[in-house]
């Protein structure tokens, strides 16, 4: 379904994507590439491109366009899965190039949240990083919308991983 | 030495497509590179849809999305296509 496949019983509890802002303003210049040589063509020769001119600008136009719907195709393709046993961390730079990684939640040792600058605690965005235990790595994801309330929820999700495991511990008598 | 006007445009000048008004007289290498444009853009289009519905859960976004891209690619196509004689 996104690329692997969930265990028995596994549970997807979130799906965390960069900030929506964040896609935008990398949208804005191709918005305004896309517009500029309309836009140039009419305000030097008073009339709409017409001939080779509408030939060129709708060309560049579609290029154009197909460079931004690749950048909103990667953004949704690039995500973190935060299921009831792990997080699922699924990079794609390009279309070719498709990296997933997992670490299990009752390996999680620390998760914190780094809220930094005027423009991302306005629009509520930060860096959520997840050190695991024994391994010694470090996943990092920029951009996370609400990176508290993920936090919370990863830690609430490692909680009840413990819990249920000191619970059956418990029922066998250990 | 026969005369020449300083002023006069080169005689290849007349060759190019116009730029500003008419339209464009395709000839055969213009209308390659835009059967070749059309074929990158089939072949980006199918490679995209993939990604969009192979790694699913995407398909409910996947469905609208590649339905933006073929509206808009085929408008923007077919305004640059209005501009061939």
């Amino acid at each position: 379904m996104h690329g692997f496949e969930l265990e028995q019983g596994e549970q997807i509890t979130m799906v965390v994507r960069r900030h929506w802002a964040l896609l935008a303003l990398r949208l804005l210049p191709d918005i305004l590439l896309l517009a500029a040589p309309f836009v140039l063509v009419t305000s030097f020769t008073g009339a709409a491109p017409a001939g080779g001119a509408r030939v060129i600008v709708g060309l560049w136009m579609l290029c154009l366009w197909v460079m931004m719907f690749s950048r909103v195709t990667l953004y949704y393709l690039n995500a973190w899965v935060i299921t009831s046993s792990r997080i699922i961390d699924i990079r794609q730079p390009t279309f070719f190039r498709r990296e997933i990684s997992s670490f299990l939640l009752d390996r999680v040792q620390d998760v914190t949240t780094t809220v930094d600058g005027l423009f991302a605690t306005w629009i509520g965005f930060g860096t959520l990083s997840v050190e695991t235990a024994g391994m010694g790595d470090k996943f990092m994801m920029t951009g996370v919308p609400s990176p508290a309330s993920v936090r919370d929820l990863i830690m609430r999700e490692v909680t009840e991983l413990h819990g249920g495991a000191a619970a059956s511990a418990h029922a066998d008598g250990v | 030495m026969p005369a020449q006007n300083p002023i006069a445009a080169p005689d290849w000048l007349g060759s190019l497509p116009s730029l500003s008004a008419g339209s464009l007289n395709l000839g055969g290498a213009e209308s390659l590179l835009i059967l070749a444009l059309f074929l990158a853009w089939v072949v980006y289009t199918a490679v995209a849809a993939y990604h969009w519905v192979a790694y699913g859960g995407y398909t409910h976004r996947g469905v609208p999305a590649l339905a933006v891209h073929i509206v808009l690619s085929v408008g923007f196509f077919l305004y640059a296509v209005g501009g061939i004689h």
